[in-house]
């Protein structure tokens, strides 16, 4: 354990306003780093603009609203509520980057800081434990989605496949990490993470700035937490939840003999494919979004160019 | 949108446990029913849900249990010898055999006194349950009517058994909990004894070993004593689920006949399993593990059952990066069961007695696998893996 990253963090807030501090990626010139908060809006607004992806997720949610409620609903709506739910998964997707020693580490204070050290907690699983420690954004979620048209059961699965989508969206880049595990359990993702349990996830009050900021300039109806204050978890409690992730719509349903997925229902069919499609789509928008980050090559990343390449 | 209660009925305490894992497997399954959260009620637990309206919950959750039960339930009525099936038709009864998601339960063995055939019939009607016959599970009920007073037995609270028919050796005589919810000629079954087989079924891990002097069973399976959030809820649910799922990948291993295990060499290989859940009931202090260890001794052809309750406190002894790095290898860890079965008799042994030196010694046996030059390499590979996360 560290000893304590929230000391070294108040030190930095006296030195920078709210919206200055939070960066998005670690860079070597800290003075032309990207924030988060333009990173958050980025995304959201790139996300809006894949107009060709918008399409595929809303028609997978008419599939899935079919497959559970059996109604149909009109495209224009469908491709409406896809927006929504995209904009929503783009703009928490890297909510996590606001915990404290995600921060000290693009600010290349968390190796000072401690030696032993030498991974952070993964942003991605740090964005899902924000999202499940505030879970009034949930119901708030589920909420909108049933006022737009959405069936509540529809609501409640798009929100796992928003989740999902949130915890995958990186995952794909450490996927050499969990590839080597054949059960996936709070201990062996730790194993694999090369992480402590104990690991403790802070994020401080002044995130909500960030929240705050990027929704204004978005001019979007995501939803925020109602409380203000600042949010604690254990590592080991979010690895829980990665673990009811990943089990969700998948470990439970693999065949230990074939080794493949073996889907019951069809509805869990369509949200797995929702997930699936909502994580590329994150994906892809992430990367563009990214694109502004510096010119050099180091800082580039290789999904990044190849995505440019295939969708810019 | 309306908040509606979904309840467990009351037999036993590891009864009403399984029947709330049952209950959520319901629910997730559910097209209409969204998950809340769970509130103690008294004996029981509530499960909150939130739906439409309560007409359209009552008629999804029949369609639900008809979808549900169906791929996992499979019933047979056997009659095992030509004298038995001669006996059994004059009792006009059969032993009766039920498997839920591949595990096979013999209703005799584990239930006795004729409440296995309301076990298997409670079952079997969840092929044709109806609308207003799921009716059971919104409302409270309490099974066990017995109380402490003098000259009557005992409330079956302080029994750690498995289920509201499992009385059969327990000191309560012939008074078992009246676990009828509908009764419709002769046939006697309850929805909440389906539900909480389910939750058998789905949400827990289970063993079963076979020996010549009888049977084995053992369990695991979570549980929760507050109140819980929809967080909390889902962890909960999907320990079970990842429990069931160990179930599925480690169940073969006890049908290889090359199987040289000890007993404590299959404490030894259920220990990571025991441990990793362990370990999360401690982070989550509100969830919690319930272990069982069913004996059925062979007595003159009759099986005498013993329950005893399992403590975790020998798999707590397996250290941390073991315990991962056994499960992360769980598909390759049959090589080294089949090939090197000593190190799970000596990790066993070490886990029993905590005694440090069998630890080291279960560590020499792995470390002389890897120039042993007549294993596989897979066997080769898991233990220079474990070897690597021994220390602890």
């Amino acid at each position: 354990m560290c000893p304590n990253p929230r000391e070294k963090f108040e030190e930095l807030k006296k030195q920078f306003t709210p919206s200055e501090l939070y960066l998005s990626y670690k860079t070597p010139s800290l003075d032309k780093a990207e924030k988060l908060v333009d990173h958050l809006y980025q995304t959201a607004e790139t996300i809006t603009r894949l107009d060709d992806h918008i399409h595929i997720a809303s028609r997978l949610l008419r599939r899935l609203e079919k497959a559970v409620s059996g109604r149909d609903f009109d495209i224009e709506r469908a491709k409406r509520i896809a927006n929504k739910i995209l904009v929503f998964v783009a703009f928490y997707h890297d909510i996590g980057k606001a915990e404290v020693q995600y921060q000290l580490y693009a600010r290349h204070e968390f190796e000072e800081l401690c030696r032993e050290c030498t991974r952070t907690p993964p942003h991605n699983y740090s964005s899902v434990a924000f999202l499940t420690k505030v879970d009034d954004i949930r119901e708030k979620f589920i909420g909108t989605l049933h006022e737009e048209g959405l069936s509540l059961k529809v609501a409640d699965l798009t929100y796992v496949a928003c989740l999902t989508a949130i915890a995958m969206h990186h995952e794909y880049f450490d996927y050499k990490d969990i590839a080597f595990l054949d059960f996936l359990t709070p201990l062996t993702l730790s194993l694999a993470k090369e992480l402590s349990p104990d690991t403790m996830l802070v994020f401080d009050d002044t995130y909500i700035v960030v929240l705050d900021e990027a929704v204004k300039r978005l001019r979007a109806d995501v939803p925020l937490p109602r409380s203000r204050g600042s949010v604690t978890a254990t590592l080991s409690e979010v690895l829980e939840h990665i673990a009811v992730i990943h089990y969700e719509f998948g470990a439970t349903l693999v065949n230990p003999e074939s080794l493949s997925l073996e889907h019951r229902s069809d509805y869990v069919r369509a949200t797995s494919s929702l997930a699936e499609a909502l994580t590329w789509i994150l994906t892809i928008a992430d990367n563009l979004a990214a694109r502004t980050r510096g010119s050099s090559d180091p800082e580039r990343s290789f999904f990044a160019s190849l995505i440019e390449r295939y969708y810019g | 949108m309306k908040h509606i209660e979904l309840y467990t009925h009351y037999v036993t305490p590891t009864f009403t446990k399984l029947n709330l894992l049952g209950l959520l497997h319901l629910v997730q399954q559910s097209k209409v029913a969204v998950l809340e959260g769970i509130k103690l009620a008294r004996y029981g637990y509530a499960v909150n849900v939130l739906a439409t309206s309560e007409d359209e919950l009552r008629k999804d959750l029949a369609e639900t249990i008809i979808n549900v039960f169906k791929p996992v339930l499979r019933l047979e009525e056997v009659a095992e010898t030509k004298t038995e099936k001669r006996k059994a038709r004059g009792k006009r009864e059969a032993r009766h055999v039920a498997e839920i998601d591949g595990f096979s339960i013999d209703t005799q063995f584990l239930y006795s006194g004729g409440k296995e055939t309301a076990l298997f019939k409670s079952m079997k009607h969840t092929s044709e349950i109806s609308e207003h016959e799921v009716e059971h599970i919104f409302k409270q009920v309490v099974h066990d009517k017995r109380t402490s007073r003098k000259g009557s037995s005992p409330s079956l609270l302080l029994a750690p058994d498995l289920g509201k028919f499992s009385s059969s050796s327990i000191p309560y005589g012939q008074s078992y909990p009246d676990i009828v919810d509908a009764k419709e000629g002769k046939d006697e079954w309850s929805v909440c004894t389906a539900v909480a087989m389910l939750g058998l079924g789905v949400g827990s891990f289970k063993l079963h070993i076979t020996s010549d002097r009888g049977s084995t069973y053992f369990f695991a399976f979570p549980s929760i004593n507050t109140n819980a959030g929809y967080s909390t809820t889902r962890i909960l649910y999907g320990v079970g689920r990842r429990l069931s799922a160990m179930y599925r990948h480690i169940k073969d291993f006890r049908r290889d006949e090359r199987f040289e295990l000890s007993t404590a060499g299959i404490l030894a290989l259920i220990s990571p399993i025991v441990k990793d859940v362990a370990v999360s009931s401690q982070v989550l202090s509100t969830v919690g593990l319930n272990l069982f260890d069913v004996e059925l001794e062979r007595k003159g052809g009759q099986y005498v059952r013993q329950v005893a309750s399992v403590s975790a406190t020998y798999a707590t002894r397996l250290p941390n990066g073991l315990t991962s790095a056994m499960l992360a290898m769980l598909r390759s860890l049959r090589s080294l069961v089949v090939e090197v079965p000593e190190f799970f008799n000596a990790l066993g042994e070490y886990l029993l007695s905590g005694d440090d030196t069998l630890y080291i010694e279960a560590l020499r046996i792995l470390a002389s696998v890897t120039s042993d030059r007549q294993l596989s390499d897979t066997t080769k590979r898991v233990a220079k893996f474990l070897l690597s996360n021994a220390q602890r």
